[in-house]
Formats: C-alpha cells, structure tokens, sequence
C-alpha cells in the first residue's frame, strides 16, 4: 500500500520570506514597467554615475578671445587647448566636424573656414596621424557648392587636408547607447566609427527647436543621410533632445571647439542676425562647453536648451556653474544677451 | 541621327562595369561598400540600348548586369522593401530605385528576355505593396494638419513618400517612389489616386521662388532657398508623371523648377551637380538648348579663380568625364545619371 506523501507546510517565517520577496520583485517589475522607456534599472545607474560626477573634479572649459576671423586664430586656439587637460593626440586619427548647413546671403550660417583652418593646423602640430574635415550636412546631398561658397572648400585645397562626405560614406552599425530612444543600433559613417577623436565644432547659435545650437546638437550631422534621409527628420520623432544625448553617449570620445567670433541670435540656425562675440570655447566634456556657450548667449542652460539640462541630469557631464572651472577668459567679460529663437508656442498663436 | 557622345557613353559604360563590386553591388565611390540606390542606378543605365540593353550585348556587360540583379534580388526583404545596405534589416526608400529598375526590365521587352527572373513579378508585387502601404507617409489628424499649416505654410494632406517607414515624406523620396509606381504602367499609374495626391504634394511642396528643397518651403514664416538635387529629381518625377491634364496654372511651378536648374546649371563648382541637373534640362528642352549643356558636362569647365582671406587658386573645380576611366568624379552613382543624360531617349520613363 502506498503511503501519500506527507504535505510540507510552510513555516510563518518561509511564508512571511515568500510574501516579502514576493512583494519586492513585484515593486521592482512595476516600478520597471512604470518607468520606462528609462526603467528603473537604468535610473540607478544613471543615478550612480550622476552621483560619481558630483565627487568628480570639476569640468574645466577653456573661454579665449578671438577678436575677428581676419586674425591669426592657431594662437588663441593653441592656448585654450593647453588649458585644459586633452589626452594627446600624437598618432589618432582626428575627425573635425564643422557645421555646414545652408547657404543663405546675409546670414553667417556656418562655421567659419577660418576656425576649421586653425584647429586643422593645431591638430597637425600636435602630431595627429591624419586631420580629416567631415560633415553630414541635413539639408542637400551634393555638399560641394556648399563648401566652396562658404571658402571651407578652398582652404581645404590650400591645406591639402581631406573632406569626407558623411551623408555618402559607407556605414557601420554600432550598438546604440543610452537606450533613451528605441533604438537598438545607430548607423554610424565608416569615418566616425573608426575615429581616434571627433572634434564637434559648431558655431554658437540660438535655434528655434532647441534653444541653441552647440557641440552636442551638431552631432546630428555625423549620422548619415543615406539611411536617415534628409534632414534627418527621424531623429527629429524620436525626441530632439533625447536624440541628442543619445547620440553624445553613442559617439565618443570628443573635444569641442565652439566657432563664436560670430554668434548668431534670434531666428537661429539659419535666419537669425550676427552677434559678434569674439570668442572660441573649448573642452572635453560638452555638456559644460555648451552650458558655458549658453551662459555667453545670456541663456540659462537649465532653462532655455532642454538637451543641455537632460545631458547633465543623465550624468553625461555637468551644467552647473560651479562644477564647471572656466580658465582663460573670464565667464562674465564676454557674456552678451541673445535674442531669443521664436518659440514654437509663440509661433503657433501668431498667426 | 547618331549620338554625339556615343563613345563617351560607351566609356561610361565600361567604367560602371570595372567599378563593380565583387558582391555585384555598386558604392556611392569606387572601391566604397554597396548599396541599393547606386547599384539600381547603375543597372538602370546599363539597360541603355546601347549600354547592355539592346542588340549584341557585350559579354562582360551582360555578365555585370547580371551580378548586379542577383545582389538586388538577394537584399528584398519578407516584407517586400529594400534597406539601404546588405545588414540594413529596415526597409526603407532603397525600395524605391529598387523597384523603378525591376518594372523598367518588364516595361522593355528586350531586358525582360535578356534579364527577366521567373519570380520577378512576385519580387515587383511585393515591393509596389511595400512602396503603397509602408512608404507613404501616415495621415495626421486635423490639429497636426493646422499646426504644420502655421509653421511650415505646407498642406500635410498632400500624403508623400518617406525615406523610412512611419516618417512624414519628403521630396526626393517622393519623387523617386513616383519613378518607381508610374514607369511600371504609365497610362493607368498617371491617374492613380495616390500618383495624383504625391503629384498634388510635389505641387505644394514648391519654393515660393522656384524649385524645391528637402520638402520645407518655409520656416517659421521665412523662405527656405532651393536646392539642385531635390529639384532635379522633383523635375524627372513631374516629366513622367505628365498628364494632359496638368497643363494650366500648375505647370508655373515646373517652369520656376527649370529657371531655378538654369541658373545653378553652368554656375556650379560641383561635377555631380553639373550632372543632375544637365539630366533634368535634357528632359525639358530641345537638343539645340542642351548641346552646350552637354558639352560642359563630359568636358569640365574653365579654371576658376578661388579665394580664402588673401589667397587666391586657380582651379577647374568640374572636371567632366575622366578620359582614362570614364568616370565622373569617380563615382559609379554620378557616372550612371550622366548615362542616362547622354542616352538618346529617357528609356528609363
């Protein structure tokens, strides 16, 4: 005769165990679920390596003066570079990325060749192996006019230093990083994925979807044209921002060489007016080069350009004044008061 | 009356065959990894009549020709669409050279014979279904509609083709994907609704100053200037898509697309758009017109003088056609439209 096993019966403190892990793994689940597309895991990290920062030396951003494209820029530009700590470039393989966009007469669009021409020669001073000029331009395929109407084409010949077409460059798929968007890979150009250093390059600019326009929004023209179409409107749907930061996460490492001899305000990027501010703005951590970019427009970055105040809330760098040690020129001797970008509210309710 | 160019035309032939890749695909650059646009591209002109389209074909043309399709047929993917490279899993506007080069084989009975595929009409049917239901861009709703009104002065009604699945459309793609839909049948295509509504698009996506760019008129109350390429390929969808009907009151709109090409056309310092848009005028003009046109694209132009702060190079920025390799600035995709610019008839329509 078979004998029925006998029922184990839980103790009080198994089953007070069982409801208690029970209990935290389903707190973690929704609190997963709730908290996506970040997710609670993430939002540990992210707060780990925010916390890591706020223990970290402050950013430095090097602010020198630069009175006019018509003077020797390779000296103020070299002096800034030697502020701050950039490891050596000796032997890489260096990317600079301007922002050439549009040609519009009247209107100072585009990073002046000049600029780009100071920073090639202060690369090939500092041993880089090879200092190629790229961009990925969002608005027209063929970027040859473009460039030879902007002279960037002509100083190129004249310095023998190669342009890549980042639109028409062969591609490589790169795990996204972040996770911000739904994307799980980024195509990258052939030129940025192999790249030793990307030196973003944008010239300083108030934009009517942003705010302004600085060294993490031009990384929009890395991606290439030939799988994100033009104007790249698909970063566009996935978020301008979170785009943004989860571009700077997904491309590294970088320097920033802000082009702001001459500013642009109000109906930025591409109509708005000039606003000299004689100044080139350089770092390695371009949440702070572009936050202090921002506090030289007369912006609060926190405030008025979202991406900035998302990358330092991600712990991507920092925002704040005080984590951020401006050397050279003084913060407060060269902040001037853009005109602001329309804003789209604004827009919506004027006509 | 024969072709001026013929021999040029051969030459560039010759140079897409060399530039093929060993996977049969073609690159943006010699040498450059493949991808769906330039290898249809390519293909498409190749299938000039005397390219390796016509009588007494050349052995290694056939033979490229060949490689080229069956690298094209292998990228389809299940859901009909092409993306833009092999690894491209997402299908997206490659589909749409894609399929205006598979229905121009069915549309030309020598290429059928020479080149055709017994499951080459599943291949066209499933990426026409791809170019219909994914392509196109989705409705929006009557508050995107008056708010994309307000900013952008553009009437989102008008549905165009997108460069990826569930995108707001834009004008090359738009073009292209019309390319692709009307050549199959162009009698029947031309009064299609969705030819008629992409058509209604291109209309109303014009640059109030003549021609078209990415697909943004205006900005924020400004206008946003032209650009060569989008207006090339805004021009050859048009010259297709042409019905009776669409002279009157539009055709203003083509005519400020072909004055805004004229002046850019001997202007530029750039070979591959010297080659655009050569191709686009040679659809609209007499011969007599486009001679000169012609001339300076296989040719190059004069040296221009170019200045950065104060220095000066002297400098033939448009070189022309390579003599040696046959080539436009090296590449295969430039090479191709410039076939097709020097064939005698747009055989490709």
């Amino acid at each position: 005769m078979l004998t029925r096993p006998k029922k184990k019966k839980l103790s009080r403190r198994q089953f007070t165990r069982l409801m208690l892990t029970g209990a935290i793994g389903g707190t973690v689940a929704v609190a997963e679920f709730a908290s996506r597309p970040l997710g609670i895991f993430k939002w540990i990290s992210i707060a780990m390596r925010r916390t890591g920062k706020s223990f970290a030396e402050q950013s430095k951003v090097a602010i020198v003066d630069a009175p006019s494209y018509d003077v020797d820029l390779l000296t103020p530009l070299r002096s800034a570079w030697e502020l701050l700590d950039i490891p050596p470039v000796n032997g890489k393989k260096v990317v600079l990325k301007p922002n050439i966009f549009y040609n519009i007469p009247g209107h100072t669009v585009n990073t002046n060749a000049a600029v780009i021409e100071a920073a090639i020669l202060l690369m090939q001073e500092k041993g880089a192996k090879e200092v190629i000029v790229a961009e990925g331009t969002a608005y027209q395929r063929d970027i040859t006019d473009l460039l030879y109407s902007s002279e960037i084409g002509t100083m190129l010949e004249l310095r023998q230093v190669r342009f890549v077409d980042l639109n028409h460059d062969d591609i490589v798929k790169v795990p996204t990083k972040g996770g911000y968007t739904t994307r799980e890979n980024t195509w990258l150009p052939r030129t940025i994925a192999e790249a030793d250093l990307i030196i973003s390059m944008p010239k300083m600019k108030t934009h009517h979807w942003a705010g302004a326009t600085l060294s993490m929004k031009n990384l929009y023209g890395v991606v290439p044209g030939v799988k994100y179409g033009w104007p790249k409107n698909t970063l566009h749907m996935t978020g301008i921002e979170t785009s943004i930061v989860e571009l700077y996460e997904t491309i590294a490492p970088q320097v920033a060489i802000v082009d702001g001899i001459i500013g642009m305000e109000e109906d930025g990027p591409l109509f708005g007016k000039d606003k000299p501010t004689n100044v080139l703005v350089v770092g390695t951590d371009l949440v702070a080069v572009d936050a202090t970019c921002a506090r030289i427009m007369g912006m609060d970055p926190s405030k008025d350009v979202k991406y900035i105040a998302d990358a330092d809330w991600l712990g991507q760098g920092v925002m704040s004044q005080d984590r951020i040690k401006i050397v050279g020129t003084p913060l407060k001797t060269v902040q001037q008061k853009y005109l602001l970008p329309p804003s789209l509210d604004k827009e919506l309710k004027r006509y | 009356m024969p072709n001026n160019y013929y021999n040029q035309l051969q030459k560039a032939y010759d140079f897409l065959v060399t530039s093929q890749n060993t996977d049969g695909g073609w690159g943006y650059r010699r040498g450059g990894m493949s991808f769906v646009e330039p290898t249809a591209f390519a293909l498409i002109a190749l299938f000039g009549p005397t390219g390796a389209g016509g009588q007494d074909v050349p052995q290694n043309r056939f033979q490229a020709v060949q490689r080229g399709l069956t690298w094209l047929r292998a990228q389809q993917h299940s859901d009909g669409g092409w993306g833009v490279i092999k690894d491209d899993p997402i299908s997206g506007w490659g589909t749409y050279p894609a399929i205006w080069m598979f229905n121009l084989i069915y549309r030309i009975p020598e290429l059928a014979s020479y080149y055709g595929k017994q499951d080459d009409k599943d291949t066209i049917d499933r990426g026409r279904g791809w170019i219909l239901n994914k392509g196109r861009e989705p409705s929006v709703d009557d508050t995107v509609d008056a708010q994309v009104q307000k900013l952008f002065k553009i009437n989102s009604k008008y549905l165009g083709w997108s460069w990826g699945p569930g995108e707001s459309g834009w004008v090359i793609p738009t073009s292209l994907a019309l390319l692709a839909l009307v050549v199959e049948d162009p009698a029947t295509m031309r009064k299609s609704t969705e030819v008629i509504n992409a058509k209604q698009y291109l209309f109303d996506r014009a640059c109030p100053d003549g021609g078209w760019n990415v697909g943004n008129p205006w900005m924020l109350g400004k206008k946003l200037p032209a650009t060569p390429d989008a207006t090339v390929f805004a021009l050859i969808a048009w010259r297709q898509s042409l019905s009776p009907e669409d002279f009157g009151p539009t055709t203003e709109v083509v005519n400020n697309g072909i004055d805004y090409i004229n002046s850019i056309v001997e202007q530029t310092n750039s070979d591959h758009t010297r080659v655009l848009t050569t191709w686009a005028l040679n659809l609209y003009k007499e011969p007599d017109q486009v001679d000169r046109l012609q001339y300076l694209m296989v040719h190059g132009g004069e040296e221009v003088t170019l200045t950065y702060r104060d220095k000066t190079i002297k400098k033939r920025t448009v070189l022309g056609q390579d003599v040696n390799s046959g080539a436009w600035v090296n590449s295969a995709y430039t090479t191709a439209i410039a076939a097709l610019t020097l064939s005698d008839k747009p055989y490709y329509l």
